[in-house]
């Protein structure tokens, strides 16, 4: 039975050490793969994104117990994977790396500038790394919806479970998640 | 939503809602309707379609073959709390520090082998997670001795000497000036604590926060103001942060000041907005003594919370005394110094009493000296150097309350301040006076004012906001010099001080900053926190600002920039703590020329 059903009350799933262990492992194969998908184009670092889904799996296993039947185990995981991503960023305090994506050739008086101008970066990038730049030049709480609603495809109501806002907040973020993405994808040279 | 030509609103939200069809039956028919008239919407929804298909065609990565077992070493590992649970030690000295390194490094030994070797890690600061991907170089949270967090690029230690800000090469590329002979300096790149202001909103309350900067951590949360934190200053002892707040759109600033160690707050009081003259707050070197300027119904006029007993009193009663900032005195004992603004500007430093002094009179109150033609003198941490401003002042408006800014022929000096045996009579002889820009001629349009900061280590500072009413010195192809949104950045040591060349890349603000609001500079001269804000669209939608970590390279390599803090709303000002040794002593002989 696949994971995304939501879990009997007080049924086998965790009553029992090798039912934790069960569920555990139908948990980990089906949502390693999305989750670490979801926290690589978060941080856009694959070591990054690799720490936060282990630390994500680890608090998942520690907190199995708090799953429930009205609980969507989707939502609740990722739950986890974005809260621990937010913890790792904040710690890191690496929200934006700004000087990589900020620059442009009319910018550059200060000082001969022997780098590549952004013609020659936007067209040496392949479009996965135009898009995931766009995606950088998000504020986190942007990228965090655009990518739950488009690249994981839920719906406002999974989102806000995910998050922690309300189904009209939802919309609302969304909504300014996807100007200002708008804007960032224009930057790379991808739309108008 | 944004508002169409026909002046009603573009239904923006519901171009958003509809690509996932969460429109109810209702919004849809509105939708179908605007849309079919509406230019605007149909490519707005064109753009958000295909803004959906880039990002759900983004390449599936596999992740790390070795996940499931780092997961499961994980778990069997258990480990020690994450390190940010752990007590927070807070202003605790040394000795807590001790005791917070050594409880650190007992959870790092506690994760065993789901650690990453170290080679392969960044040493960015402590993780976490039982399976760290950094090393943790041992600092922690509170005021006091810690390691710096070094950047990818970064090369500071926690032994570094100061790196000067870069100066100009043959080549107009900027070169390190000579390094001045070494002395421990405590290097922290990230500030010792930043302020983080979210306003009133529908689900939430308004917020002032204190956090601290390197774990991001909240100090303490303070009684919400009406507006965003523009300005703070940290006392030197790291006790007391001194802040100003916006209130609203009334045009004025609020003056605090806050003990972090139990949160209490204290007002001070209101002054007039708009001036950096009226923003300028000082702490006494013992930490006693806030010095400030509000401008108000009795005109402009210093003032002086005393920490000792919470009084908080003007110290003047003339119509337009600024307070500029403490000096160190021979034998002990504290100054200060005030300006007069006026067509001939001067400064005034005076012994700051024990008690509350009478309202000091210019040319009437006695004084130790005085500086004729100098106004707002900003003595660096060491007490070494003075950065000040020349040039004839006029009110802003007539009539009080007012500010006034320079109006002809204003420009920032530096200066030595002279030790107390060589100031002659009464007259405050700064020496070795040189023009802040050095490649600007300052004819009568020039500088109308700019904000001014030392760095932490005593010789680095930091000018931007700059006011410049002249045409830009620069060519018609360059970028305006000097610009109000460009941040200034060299030092005493650096012999050309200011040129074009000293700015910040511009690249280093993101896009769409309205303002600079402020900069501190940390104690390694290499590290600034800019606070920048951006536009918004009215009075109705919430300030926002965000804080930048950057750090400034030479060279042809680009400076680095860290945005601070992920929170919405409106993070900074930042604040670093002077190294103790770099405290205000006694006034050091000044150097030969």
């Amino acid at each position: 039975m696949p994971l995304a059903q939501p879990a009997p009350l007080g049924g086998t799933r965790v009553s029992t050490p090798a039912a934790r262990e069960e569920t555990f492992q139908r948990l980990f194969d089906e949502f390693s793969s999305p989750i670490y998908n979801y926290l690589l184009r978060m941080v856009a670092d694959p070591d990054r994104a690799a720490d936060i889904s282990q630390d994500t799996f680890i608090k998942a296993y520690r907190n199995l117990h708090t799953l429930t039947e009205a609980s969507s185990v989707r939502s609740w995981i990722y739950r986890i994977a974005t809260n621990t991503a937010i913890d790792d960023m904040r710690r890191r305090r690496m929200v934006t790396p700004m000087a990589a994506f900020g620059e442009d050739a009319e910018h550059g008086f200060d000082r001969p500038d022997e780098r590549p101008g952004p013609e020659a970066q936007v067209v040496g990038a392949t479009l996965d790394e135009r898009i995931q730049r766009a995606l950088l030049r998000l504020r986190p709480n942007h990228r965090q919806c655009l990518l739950l609603s488009d690249l994981e495809d839920m719906s406002p109501q999974q989102i806000g479970e995910v998050m922690g806002l309300s189904y009209g907040a939802v919309r609302t973020l969304l909504c300014r998640a996807r100007g200002e993405m708008r804007h960032a994808l224009a930057q790379e040279g991808l739309t108008r | 939503m944004s508002w169409s030509p026909e002046g009603g609103r573009h239904p923006e939200e519901l171009v958003s809602a509809s690509l996932t069809g969460d429109l109810t039956e209702a919004e849809q028919a509105q939708l179908d309707r605007h849309l079919a008239a509406c230019q605007h919407c149909q490519r707005l929804l064109a753009s958000f379609r295909e803004e959906r298909r880039l990002i759900s065609g983004l390449r599936h990565v596999p992740p790390p073959v070795d996940l499931r077992e780092r997961v499961a070493a994980g778990i069997a590992g258990g480990g020690a709390a994450p390190w940010w649970q752990r007590p927070r030690i807070l202003a605790g000295g040394v000795a807590g520090l001790a005791v917070a390194a050594a409880v650190l490094a007992l959870a790092v030994l506690a994760l065993g082998d789901a650690r990453r070797p170290v080679a392969d890690a960044p040493s960015d600061g402590p993780s976490p997670s039982p399976s760290p991907s950094a090393t943790p170089t041992g600092s922690f949270p509170g005021f006091g001795p810690s390691t710096p967090t070094p950047t990818p690029a970064a090369t500071a230690d926690a032994s570094a000497t100061p790196t000067p800000a870069p100066t100009p090469g043959p080549t107009g590329t900027p070169t390190p000036a000579p390094t001045p002979a070494a002395t421990p300096v405590i290097a922290r790149a990230t500030p010792d604590v930043y302020l983080a202001f979210t306003p009133a909103q529908p689900e939430g309350d308004q917020q002032l926060l204190v956090v601290e900067g390197e774990s991001g951590e909240t100090v303490t949360e303070l009684e919400p103001p009406s507006g965003p934190p523009v300005n703070a200053i940290l006392s030197p002892d790291g006790a007391w942060l001194a802040y100003m707040t916006e209130v609203g759109e009334k045009g004025t600033n609020e003056v605090w000041a806050t003990r972090l160690g139990d949160g209490e707050q204290v007002p001070l009081g209101e002054t007039l907005a708009g001036s950096p003259f009226l923003e300028q707050l000082s702490w006494s070197p013992d930490s006693r003594y806030l010095a400030y300027t509000l401008a108000d119904e009795a005109g402009v006029n210093a003032w002086l919370f005393d920490t000792a007993d919470g009084s908080n009193d003007a110290i003047t009663a003339a119509a337009a005394v600024y307070a500029a900032s403490f000096a160190p005195a021979p034998g002990g004992g504290v100054l200060l110094w005030l300006s007069v603004a006026g067509p001939e500007p001067i400064s005034y430093l005076i012994e700051v009493p024990d008690d509350t002094a009478p309202s000091f009179v210019p040319e009437v109150s006695a004084s130790v000296g005085i500086a004729p033609g100098v106004f707002l003198p900003v003595v660096s941490p060491d007490g070494s150097h003075a950065i000040y401003w020349r040039g004839a002042m006029q009110a802003a408006e007539t009539g009080a309350p007012s500010s006034w800014l320079l109006a002809e022929g204003g420009a920032p000096y530096l200066a030595e301040v002279p030790a107390d045996g060589d100031r002659a009579a009464d007259e405050v002889a700064f020496a070795n006076e040189r023009p802040l820009f050095s490649d600007l001629t300052i004819g009568r349009e020039a500088f109308a004012a700019a904000e001014v900061a030392w760095g932490a280590d005593g010789k680095s500072f930091a000018v931007w906001d700059a006011e410049w009413m002249g045409e830009p010195q620069s060519a018609p192809e360059e970028a305006p010099y000097p610009d109000s949104l460009r941040i200034y950045f060299s030092n005493v040591d650096d012999p050309d001080l200011i040129t074009r060349l000293h700015a910040l890349d511009e690249g280093d603000l993101p896009d769409g900053v309205a303002e600079v609001t402020h900069v501190a500079v940390a104690a390694d001269a290499r590290h600034l926190s800019l606070t920048v804000r951006f536009p918004t669209g009215g009075a109705l939608e919430a300030p926002r600002a965000a804080l930048l970590l950057v750090t400034r390279n030479t060279g042809d390599v680009a400076d680095e920039v860290e945005q601070l803090a992920a929170d919405d709303g409106w993070v900074g000002p930042a604040v670093y703590r002077q190294p103790p040794d770099r405290a205000q002593q006694s006034p050091e002989p000044s150097p030969q020329p």
